[in-house]
């Protein structure tokens, strides 16, 4: 057992943190309004091959183990400047795992490079935890795939150029043996897309399908087969998932500000701040489970599950603790606090719901069937 | 990109994984399988004596490599069984410069930890530590207090001046507290999920109700970062980290309020055999929370826990460990 990252680990980070210093006022973290600066931010990564880290030599990556992504994204989260692309992590993994040589010579280069931005078609109206209930339908035709449908709560899909789209193939009763995985061009005619502002100041889309054409060689794996390589990508990303430095940098964030107003001083504000500080280490520890549990699905299911919501969990309780803080300046939008209040609480909903976390942990933690 | 060094690794040591077995099985042995044998099991010298023998004590006193996470399995083991005795007061012990330290390391006297007026186990200790501001100083008993927890508690009036490192006996017993408390929590986790597997009530198993479940997965979630604390506090320990005080206090903190969350929800899971004096979360649930009172306090932790030490657990902070 030890916790000490590598020399080689340590090197890395330190030409990480050399490459971002002038990045760190892009600020997209939060908020990913700035979609030119991500764009060239991306791009500025695709430069140094490391939008693929973790992906193998033959196919452009640099054939590093996880915990470079890792490095690389953690430190990205602690500074608020970006988050990990769709493109490069569920996309491009996925059609590394299941493409055909063609796909792969079409779709991997640009990614790598930072060219093409994704968003994520998952979600329906009527279809938000339970996927395996989606039913945006895909019917197959001489001239590729006719889609037809309604997608919701995607991020960023107004500025992306393709949307990895989850759609029903099957039978509706064949629940997640009747789904597949396209790429679908944000452009095609009859897509039509509808940003709706959050309250965190970002833009989740809705996206009406009225017979969209996508083209049969831009089905990514086996059609009916999507469930499995969506399993697949999921677990290629938990070592990424919520970074324990974004927990840590709301924790500075609002122990800076308090210690700024002197609320420090009051022994009710010390001793929740002392609750947070522990509640930052307990995620920094779900993370290290998370990573070195690679290999070992179950463990590394719970472990992601944990680390999930310990970290949703945490900071959302930061934020509050601000506000039960209780000074008018918390809720000024000149200062941080009211922004983390307001961005924090959609930490819990995306990339799994708190409830569905809880739920993996209770099944394959405890095998209680709830 | 290769380097020399080994990377992060939370597996535990082969001798430790032995240790951990050894006194899985010592427990089970002596203590039974069944918790209403452990919940009935006082302490007894004989008990202390075979336990102290599996050569636990003896290792939290030497400089040996890793011997502080050695000693943190170990209690983590002795805390899942509920094993009766000052168990994490006797680690912090070995670093007091008691003069009979030796026949503490082998069963023959007892030692105990703590602070303030009211100390653990002090009624039946033949060696009591007190952590004071000036430094350590021996202990002297007076009267025994009937307590919640039922740990043998004393009042306890300061005596001379030990030799020891104070800042080094708080930083171990904070670790060891920290891997006992976290471990009964475990144990109730258990109990109490095996339970809500095979009590069924509305025609299927009350672990299939996410109003059960949840409180135990959040129970056993919070548990696991604490148990990550606890073990990297003993390393920061045995690494002799500066810092490695903050993250045992941090780790104590995590763990009793991991185990709290996980007794409440142990004994609500139970229902009114929950609550039974001869049920089988109390006798544990009790002992827990008193380790979070008696002094040195969780209260105190929160008080004075460095609010710049969030990330004392950073790999990068540890020291490089090279390939052997």
């Amino acid at each position: 057992m030890q916790l000490a990252y590598s020399s080689a680990e340590r090197a890395f980070l330190a030409e990480v943190r050399a490459f971002l210093a002038p990045w760190r006022g892009l600020g997209q973290y939060l908020q990913g309004r700035d979609h030119a600066g991500l764009r060239a931010f991306y791009k500025a990564l695709g430069v140094k091959n490391w939008l693929s880290l973790g992906w193998p030599v033959d196919h452009g990556g640099r054939g590093l183990p996880p915990i470079y992504e890792f490095l690389l994204w953690d430190e990205m989260a602690h500074a608020r400047i970006a988050r990990p692309p769709l493109s490069a992590g569920i996309v491009a993994k996925t059609i590394i795992r299941y493409g055909t040589d063609a796909q792969k010579a079409r779709w991997l280069e640009p990614i790598r490079t930072g060219e093409l931005m994704f968003s994520l078609g998952y979600s329906e109206p009527e279809a938000g935890s339970d996927l395996a209930s989606l039913r945006t339908r895909a019917e197959l035709g001489p001239e590729g795939y006719r889609i037809n449908g309604t997608k919701i709560w995607s991020s960023s899909a107004q500025d992306s150029d393709y949307l990895w789209l989850l759609c029903r193939t099957g039978e509706v009763a064949s629940r997640a043996a009747g789904l597949s995985l396209l790429i679908v061009d944000l452009r095609a005619p009859g897509l039509r897309i509808r940003p709706m502002a959050k309250m965190s100041g970002n833009v989740f889309c809705e996206l009406f399908f009225d017979d969209v054409i996508v083209p049969v060689d831009q089905r990514i794996g086996p059609q009916d087969g999507a469930w499995k390589m969506m399993n697949a990508s999921l677990a290629d990303e938990r070592h990424v998932q919520f970074p324990p430095k974004r927990v840590l940098a709301d924790y500075e964030t609002v122990r800076d500000w308090a210690m700024a107003h002197g609320l420090d001083r009051d022994p009710v504000v010390r001793e929740r701040l002392a609750e947070l500080a522990v509640d930052v280490l307990e995620c920094q520890a779900h993370a290290l489970r998370v990573l070195t549990a690679q290999g070992d699905d179950v463990r590394a299911s719970i472990a992601a599950a944990a680390n999930k919501r310990a970290s949703t969990d945490t900071i959302q309780a930061i934020a509050r603790a601000a506000m039960d803080f209780g000074i008018p300046a918390a809720l000024t939008t000149a200062a941080p606090i009211e922004q983390l209040w307001r961005q924090t609480l959609e930490e819990s909903l995306g990339g799994g719901t708190t409830e569905i976390m809880t739920s993996i942990i209770a099944r394959q933690g405890l095998g209680l069937k709830a | 990109m290769g380097g020399g060094a080994r990377s992060l690794d939370l597996a535990l040591p082969p001798e430790a994984v032995e240790l951990e077995e050894s006194v899985r099985r010592f427990c089970e042995r002596r203590l039974g399988k069944d918790v209403n044998a452990r919940r009935d099991m006082p302490f007894s010298w004989e008990l202390w004596a075979e336990m102290a023998a599996l050569g636990l004590l003896e290792m939290a006193g030497t400089d040996m490599e890793q011997a502080q996470l050695f000693a943190c399995i170990g209690a983590e083991q002795l805390g899942y069984h509920g094993f009766p005795g000052p168990v994490a007061q006797s680690i912090a012990a070995a670093a007091a410069g008691l003069a009979d330290w030796d026949a503490v390391a082998a069963g023959e006297r007892l030692a105990t930890v703590g602070a303030g007026t009211t100390v653990a186990w002090a009624a039946l200790a033949d060696d009591i530590v007190l952590i004071t501001p000036a430094g350590l100083c021996s202990g002297i008993a007076g009267a025994a207090i009937d307590t919640l927890g039922r740990s043998a508690v004393a009042e306890v009036g300061a005596g001379a001046a030990l030799p020891g490192d104070a800042h080094t006996v708080r930083a171990r017993f904070d670790m060891a507290l920290a891997a006992y408390t976290g471990g009964a929590g475990r144990f109730l986790v258990d109990i109490a999920a095996d339970h809500a597997r095979t009590r069924r009530q509305f025609g299927k198993a009350l672990g299939e109700f996410q109003a059960v479940a949840f409180p135990l997965a959040e129970a056993l979630m919070r548990l696991d970062g604490a148990q990550q604390l606890a073990r990297a506090a003993a390393l920061a320990i045995d690494a002799a980290r500066a810092d490695a005080a903050d993250l045992a206090a941090a780790a104590r903190l995590s763990a009793s309020r991991a185990a709290l969350r996980a007794a409440f929800a142990a004994h609500q899971t139970f229902g009114a055999y929950g609550v039974m004096e001869e049920g089988p979360v109390g006798w544990l649930s009790r002992r827990i929370q008193e380790y979070a009172v008696l002094e040195p306090s969780v209260r105190g932790i929160r008080q004075t826990l460095p609010l710049q030490g969030a990330a004392v657990l950073d790999p990068e902070l540890w020291p490089v460990v090279e390939e052997t």
